[in-house]
């Protein structure tokens, strides 16, 4: 049994694959390439594959990783294979062996995430005085409930990094992770709520990097 | 951009993409003929359906053939793709439904319906054939519920009936044919009456009787032929078979490889339609099943591999075939799923080693509580046999049970419907014969009641069915007669069976209630939620037609039935003969005891029935 993270790519319209059937895509796709998994023991015996941070429905990626078990050494035609055996929008695009202490997918703290909107002109400056606001309160659905809460410490960075014909490009680093975990569609509620003139009438969010507790990437 | 947006909002958006793996991509400038297979439900459902899978591929194996999906959207994308103007479109390439050359709908449940004529709708394509211009594509129907094509001719411009997996291709030949010459659409439709077991209804015209009933259903074409013969294929093992399925992104109803075993069934059951419309029984070999499935393991990756067929106990080879199986799945790491069985020491045995199978289910279809009753509906089973194969699985380990059974039957008194309780119990009592020590705890029984509805091509086409007050009536006396806590009882709604009843033996001018439906609003009419039997009385009302007509009377043998113009094979007086015996509770022998001279072997030259 060898341990493997793979980075991998999920664009055009794959991004509407969820998080579960994904799972599901990858455990066939690695069959198709005659992959030999790692199954776990018992009565209902699942593949050992981990995907690092879950991807919401609707979102690209180019910095996906996930860690898998393996009966058997891969070759670089494993995964010239694999590729093969993906649908279209989902690409394996980095693999690594040895994976160090300090980036397990546990250690997942922050991710990168750019976001296309579509909207009124809005005057740049104003992102920087959203980030400078004490506090940034917007409700938060759980399973439960609904409450009230302070995003900001959770917004590590956010910037306009482009104008679009019909809009604007943000880029913005949101904590990410087991233990907080922040979405870009609420940091945008949050952005239409307190700026002024700023009211999306569509987005495309695409995430760019995932980031460890020591800002590193994961692969 | 406004499709991206809406499909961020809908539930399911995987429902809609068309990239899955397996799934065909063509290059437009190489494609001819664009094919639009349309399946009247949500992508879960028709993604299930083994059909589309074999003519998918099989149309798409034909280099200038684009053979493109397309499903009805559930009713939160309807809403949004009809807020932005978004016309329906197939999965592949996105292209408007209205695009296309050919538009095939199949029929597989008559509760469909209303979804074929909102999808024509939702796709800017007029939902009468005598109202689609020589700019639009034609529209037609294959499957099933083809066999009564009646209620819907006013809407197809044709229909295949029988197998297609030839026919189709014969179709598709006339219509390159067709385009290539330029001729008005009308040729085309003129061409494919030479081709066996096509209907073409435009070419017959109908009058009635004061009474309702048909007077005469006559061709008004030359070449139009007075019986239209069903289609089928001779060779199972020569038949194309897909050796690739699409593998989809989300869980769908039945996510697996399937193997069709055969075709027909021996049995004869008198409710059954695909009993009559599906014979004579042809079956693949075990050796051709097991390289399919091999190539099939391969191509998809999927991880379960099941058997299909209308009764895969009277699969000859059966055990061939699994032990082959079992190695096979042994070998890739994968599940073999096994349908229902009949239950003795071989399927016993058998589950044993698939495992898979929880010990808590096992499903047995009795269909009536008497014996008496199952005579009449010649469902071979007696009480012993069946209080013998739940002793068995008791004994193996099994607890759970499901019965299923109909109520509405010809002939049934409230006697019979009280016996379903009453063999419940001898259930539930042969489980507490079983011996402590064999038994698993945990004893559940399940009866499941469904409605009766009389089908076309069936002995039973001629009788009346019970109406939605007789149905609940006997519905309670099951729920009264049970006094036993391990047995828990579930029921259809009575209103959809007797629509379903009114549909399954309509007539052309059903077809005006249909369109009057959808206008009202009725959609996925096979989904409790979104049933809305009011609105389907209120579409009755206002196009003065009495649906009673059509379900709760008894035909006469001399009437003539909307779908006489179509031949299955098997005769009307084979039909009628049954049922005369099943007044008599007489029963009939399976196929393979003794041939009871169905018309088959009349129709179909060859060596058919063994
Ligand atoms: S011809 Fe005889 S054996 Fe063949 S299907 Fe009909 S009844 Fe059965």
């Amino acid at each position: 049994m060898i341990k493997y993270r793979f980075g991998y790519a999920k664009y055009g319209e794959a991004k509407y694959v969820s998080h579960l059937d994904l799972i599901r895509l990858f455990s066939r796709s690695f069959k198709r390439a005659h992959i030999p998994l790692t199954y776990s023991e018992g009565f209902n015996p699942h593949p050992k594959l981990a995907i690092g941070l879950p991807l919401s429905v609707g979102v690209t990626s180019e910095c996906e990783c996930m860690d898998v078990e393996v009966d058997r050494e891969l070759k670089k035609e494993d995964i010239d294979a694999l590729n093969r055996s993906l649908p279209i929008g989902i690409h394996i695009n980095g693999l690594c062996e040895k994976i160090p202490g300090t980036k397990k997918l546990s250690d997942i703290r922050f991710a990168e995430y750019r976001v296309t909107v579509v909207c009124d002109p809005v005057d740049p400056e104003k992102f920087s005085e959203f980030m400078s606001r004490p506090s940034v309160v917007v409700e938060k659905k759980t399973k439960r409930k609904t409450e009230e809460c302070d995003i900001l410490p959770d917004i590590h960075a956010l910037s306009v990094c482009g104008i679009t014909d019909d809009g604007l490009m943000l880029t913005m680093t949101l904590s990410a992770g087991p233990s907080a975990n922040l979405k870009p569609d609420l940091v945008l509620t949050a952005m239409e709520k307190y700026i002024e003139g700023f009211n999306p009438k569509d987005y495309d969010i695409h995430r760019a990097k995932i980031l460890s507790d020591a800002g590193l990437p994961l692969l | 951009m406004e499709l991206s947006k809406i499909l961020k909002e809908v539930q399911k958006p995987a429902r809609y993409i068309g990239t899955e793996y397996n799934s065909v991509h063509k290059d437009l400038a190489d494609v001819y003929i664009r094919f639009a297979f349309c399946f009247p439900d949500v992508y879960e459902v028709g993604m299930s359906h083994l059909g589309i899978k074999i003519l998918y591929h099989l149309l798409n194996n034909e280099p200038d053939i684009y053979c493109e999906r397309v499903f009805a959207p559930w009713t939160d994308m309807e809403e949004k793709m009809r807020a932005h103007n978004i016309p329906l479109f197939s999965l592949e390439t996105r292209t408007c439904v209205s695009d296309f050359d050919v538009v095939g709908f199949t029929l597989q449940y008559e509760m469909s319906y209303s979804n074929i004529i909102n999808m024509l709708d939702l796709s800017g394509i007029p939902a009468l054939a005598s109202d689609r211009g020589e700019d639009m594509p034609f529209v037609y129907a294959g499957g099933p519920c083809a066999y009564n094509p009646e209620p819907l001719s006013d809407v197809m411009d044709f229909f295949m009936i029988g197998e297609s997996e030839e026919q189709i291709i014969e179709v598709m030949n006339a219509y390159r044919t067709w385009k290539k010459s330029g001729e008005p659409k009308i040729k085309f439709l003129e061409s494919l009456l030479s081709i066996r077991g096509i209907y073409v209804p435009r070419f017959y015209d109908v009058s009635y009787n004061e009474d309702g009933t048909i007077c005469e259903m006559v061709p008004n074409h030359p070449h139009a032929p007075t019986r239209v013969k069903k289609q089928i294929i001779r060779d199972m093992d020569a038949c194309f078979y897909p050796e690739t399925m699409i593998v989809p992104y989300m869980e769908i109803i039945h996510d697996r490889i399937t193997l069709e075993l055969f075709r027909g069934c021996i049995r004869g059951c008198r409710f059954c339609q695909a009993g009559m419309i599906y014979r004579p029984v042809r079956k693949r070999s075990p050796k051709r099943l097991l390289e399919l499935a091999e190539k099939l393991i391969e191509s998809t990756g999927y991880e379960e591999i099941s058997m299909s067929s209308l009764s895969t106990s009277d699969y000859p080879e059966l055990q061939e075939l699994t032990e082959g199986l079992l190695d096979l799945t042994v070998q890739k790491k994968i599940n073999l799923s096994l349908p229902s069985l009949r239950i003795d020491n071989f399927s016993l045995d058998l589950m044993q080693k698939v495992q898979k199978v929880r010990k808590s289910g096992l499903t047995f279809a009795p269909e009536a509580g008497s014996q008496r009753l199952r005579d009449v509906i010649n469902k071979g089973v007696n009480e012993d046999d069946l209080i013998r194969s739940v002793s068995l699985a008791f004994a193996g380990g099994y607890s759970g049970v499901k019965l299923y059974f109909m109520i509405g039957l010809p002939t049934e008194t409230d006697e019979d419907v009280k016996q379903i309780a009453h063999l419940a119990h001898k259930v539930v009592q042969a489980y507490r014969d079983t011996p402590k020590e064999k038994r698993n705890k945990g004893l559940r029984v399940t009866v499941s009641a469904s409605s009766f509805v009389p089908k076309p091509f069936t002995p039973f086409q001629w009788a009346p069915q019970d109406d939605i007050e007789t149905l609940r009536d006997k519905q309670h006396l099951i729920k009264d007669e049970i006094r036993d806590k391990a047995i828990s009882y579930n029921y259809h709604e009575a209103k959809l069976s007797v629509l379903e009843g009114v549909f399954a033996r309509g007539d052309r001018r059903l077809a005006r209630v249909l369109l009057r439906a959808q206008k009202l609003g009725v959609r996925f009419d096979a989904w409790q939620e979104c049933f809305q039997y009011d609105l389907w009385m209120e579409a009755f009302r206002q196009e003065g037609i009495d649906p009673n007509f059509y379900n709760h009377r008894e035909r006469s043998y001399d009437e003539i039935l909307p779908w006489d113009i179509i031949d299955p094979g098997v005769t009307k007086e084979f039909l009628m003969r049954e049922n005369e015996k099943a007044k008599r509770g007489e029963v009939t022998n399976n196929c393979r005891k003794l041939c009871s001279g169905c018309g088959i072997k009349q129709f179909e030259e060859g060596d058919f029935c063994d």
